[in-house]
């Protein structure tokens, strides 16, 4: 049983409640404090691993609600699907909990295999859930429908669509209501947040038929999680009008300039300027889109080129939005505690008794020194101390 | 989160370990040792619960792998459906973890009612899964096969069939085969046991079925659990001689009737017949409906099996003093987690969950219950009741 003791850290609640110890016992986060002795913890029959937090700051671990884990792509052929993800990538990225989707192929690309891929990194130590479906409308599902999905297994927690994309289905705005109040009931059913993860594409129609479901319907906003709203200018400004409303928008970190998409605002930039148009923090999410991949003509060669979303964006916008001068508080509830909140991952997004021992302990520089997950060393120091089976 | 602090007990883990001091945290033991220093926990946690176990047994929480939780019966018609378990039924009955199957009416009785009722358990405090299956074959199921179902969903951790009874579909050697196969792969694919609880009836030469089935196979024995075994002299019998091959076999602690063997009397039978009891576990059939048929297949009597069995049976093993109450108490905690494969339960040893039985020595009452690190009953009142039932009558 672990008993991590760690000492003096600026932690980020992710208000700042300045520095204080942590005490980690198994797999939770047991107190918070002024100052834990360790001597006394010892006379209770514990062995304390105690980690030096002086000069860092302590936040939650990432969450990351989009990230194709078990791969994604395919545009442009079979030469064009990214390859599984390994723990370790997650796990330098600052991610803590992820959760796997499929993408344009929901053909060959399989939700049971997703499924196992999800228990496979979850016994390797971090947190894991996926969405059912994938772009297509309606889409791939394990049993029998998207609802029995959400009740019988217990790692779906809500649905993958997409629209206003030239590679979704183009159905009606009443197919699209129909797929998500599934995963509405469906999550009220069994518990969980049931939201619809919804690709948004450079569509003209891009975010007005989510607000038409809304206004069809007693379906809430919330209900939805439109994302890649950084995808361009048009894109992002239109996600304003869906944030007045009281919608959740997600930043896609590895939708940026540095990694070829062009057209995009990059994500620490639009989460600046989602505050500046006056969108309440709590609903502005970040994911990575990592290993997700876009097929796109090389305007050199002419040949076909594949875009890559890093999984290590998250932690790359994570310290550009700091730089920017958004406050670390706003930045931890973007890529942690919002995203804990609107999936109702209730134990996640936060450093306080009683909550799960996610934790990344980041320098000055803000790279990781440390990262526990689960109440797990799993980097320490800079290094890695986890890898996956067969890494 | 809470610190529990458990003082001066005689441990069973279940192996006498003597007077130990226990400290759990969240739903985890956290250490056992000879001394914890009170003093020590509350200045790390003010709040933290000190139990006084003096001159009381410690054990684990029961595990009963075969319970009805979600109903079962239904023989002779739909009144003869047992309604499901609340959850105070487990926590009088020592019970922290449970596995459900269906029984005879697959067909009504639905296994994704069982799944929900699974889920519900475990939010409301114990720790439960379930079988896919029936009594028949081909086996109901709630994906698309047996492979799929305990491969895709994490609360199956097996199947169920029934065998040599009345009530069976009589499946031939090669079709057992297949099953047993399957949930083996399926098992082995989502690291969990992929068992078959087989309920096994009174006809002659069930047992001699699973052997050949098992024939020419690498299939490890264990991988198929006859249950009831002691419905019958003549079964308990083959069973023995089932188990001196290797087998493994589950007594029921609820089981009535003239031809049936207590358990206490099981135990006898087995040290007599030097079978090691490691091949053994012992199950209630909780809530399952225990009808009575004549000779010609009529039913003229109802039961049901009570879930407090499994403790009043431990009380009778116990207090022949054939065994000792370690190896007794294997019987419904560390082997059943052995065999069942569920990785930190059955034990009271740091890292496992915290699912502890604090108990009279004398007549096995209990005092606490705790399961998963919460105390569900506390000084023989319980504390937590499901969330449709009435806290009324203690």
């Amino acid at each position: 049983m672990n008993c991590i003791l760690i000492k003096g850290s600026d932690v980020f609640a992710p208000s700042p409640i300045g520095k204080k110890d942590i005490l980690v016992l198994g797999n939770r986060i047991a107190r918070v404090d002024d100052h834990i002795n360790a001597t006394s913890l010892e006379a209770a029959g514990f062995s304390v691993n105690r980690i030096n937090g002086g000069n860092r700051i302590a936040v939650p671990g990432f969450i990351d609600q989009h990230v194709h884990f078990n791969g994604a792509g395919g545009e442009g052929g079979p030469v064009y699907r990214t390859p599984p993800l390994q723990l370790s990538s997650l796990l330098e990225a600052g991610i803590t909990t992820a959760v796997g989707l499929l993408g344009t192929d929901g053909s060959a690309r399989s939700l049971r295999e997703l499924l196992m891929k999800a228990r496979a990194l979850e016994q390797e130590g971090i947190t894991t859930a996926i969405y059912t479906g994938s772009y297509q409308i309606p889409g791939p599902v394990i049993t029998s429908d998207v609802m029995s999905d959400l009740i019988i297994v217990d790692k779906v927690i809500g649905i993958k669509i997409a629209y206003s994309d030239h590679r979704s289905s183009h159905v009606s705005i009443q197919k699209v209501q129909e797929i998500v109040s599934q995963s509405r009931v469906g999550g009220i059913l069994s518990g969980k947040a049931g939201i619809a993860m919804v690709h948004i594409g450079e569509g003209p129609s891009r975010l007005v038929p989510l607000l038409k479901v809304v206004e069809n319907t007693d379906i809430p906003i919330e209900q939805f999680a439109p994302t890649h709203l950084n995808r361009s200018n048009q894109v992002l400004e239109e996600s304003v009008e869906f944030g007045r409303r009281g919608g959740y928008v997600d930043i896609s970190a590895g939708v940026s300039k540095r990694y070829g998409f062009s057209d995009a605002v990059d994500p620490a930039e639009a989460v600046s300027w989602l505050l500046d148009e006056g969108i309440p923090v709590e609903h502005i999410t970040m994911s990575s889109d990592g290993n997700g991949v876009m097929t796109v003509q090389d305007p050199v060669t002419g040949g076909k080129k594949p875009l890559l979303a890093p999984v290590g964006a998250m932690l790359e916008e994570f310290g550009a939005m700091i730089k920017r001068g958004i406050a670390v508080e706003k930045a931890v509830r973007v890529v942690s505690t919002n995203v804990a909140d609107h999936l109702l991952f209730t134990n996640k997004g936060r450093i306080a008794e009683g909550k799960d021992a996610d934790i990344l302990l980041l320098d000055e520089s803000l790279s990781i020194d440390t990262l526990i997950a689960g109440g797990r060393i799993c980097i320490e120091k800079g290094q890695l101390k986890k890898k996956g089976m067969f890494e | 989160m809470g610190l529990l602090l458990v003082k001066n007990g005689f441990v069973l883990a279940p192996e006498p370990l003597g007077e130990m001091d226990i400290l759990a945290a969240g739903t985890s033991i956290i250490t056992v040792e000879r001394s914890i220093s009170e003093s020590a926990v509350k200045a790390l946690d003010p709040d933290a619960t000190i139990v006084d176990a003096k001159s009381l047994w410690v054990a684990p929480g029961l595990i009963d792998s075969h319970i009805h939780f979600n109903g079962a019966g239904g023989e002779n018609g739909p009144q003869f459906r047992t309604p499901p378990l609340e959850l105070s039924s487990f926590i009088r009955a020592g019970i922290t973890t449970a596995v459900a199957p269906l029984g005879t009416d697959g067909i009504c009785r639905s296994l994704r009612e069982l799944l929900a009722k699974s889920r519900a358990l475990d939010m409301e405090g114990i720790t439960a899964y379930m079988y896919t299956g029936s009594y028949s074959v081909p086996s109901v199921t709630i994906t698309e096969s047996v492979l799929t179902d305990i491969t895709l969903i994490d609360k199956i951790i097996g199947t169920k069939v029934a065998l040599a009874d009345h009530r069976s579909s009589h499946p031939t050697a090669e079709e057992l085969r297949r099953l047993i196969s399957d949930s083996r792969t399926a098992g082995i694919i989502s690291g969990k046991a992929g068992i078959v609880e087989a309920h096994m009836g009174s006809e002659d030469h069930g047992l001699a079925l699973i052997e050949e089935a098992l024939k020419g196979t690498h299939i490890p024995p264990a991988q198929i659990v006859p249950t009831h075994v002691n419905r019958t002299y003549n079964l308990f019998e083959d069973s023995l001689g089932y188990c001196s091959r290797g087998g493994v076999a589950d007594i029921t602690a609820s089981i009535g009737g003239d031809d049936a063997v207590e358990p206490a009397e099981c135990v006898e039978r087995i040290l007599h017949a030097s079978v090691p009891l490691a091949n053994f576990t012992m199950s209630t059939d909780g809530n399952g409906s225990m009808p009575v048929f004549d000779d010609t297949g009529d039913m003229v009597g109802m039961g049901i099996g009570d879930p407090g069995s499994l403790l009043s049976a431990l009380k009778n093993i116990v207090s022949d003093k054939r065994i000792s109450a370690g190896e007794a108490f294997s019987l419904v905690t560390a082997n059943a987690a052995k065999r069942l494969k569920l990785n930190g339960k059955g034990r009271l040893e740091k890292g496992c969950d915290a699912d502890i039985l604090i108990l009279s020595p004398s007549d096995l009452s209990l005092c606490y219950v705790i399961a998963k690190g919460e105390i569900l009953m506390e000084k023989g009142r319980v504390l937590r009741f499901g969330t449709f039932e009435k806290p009324a009558v203690n």
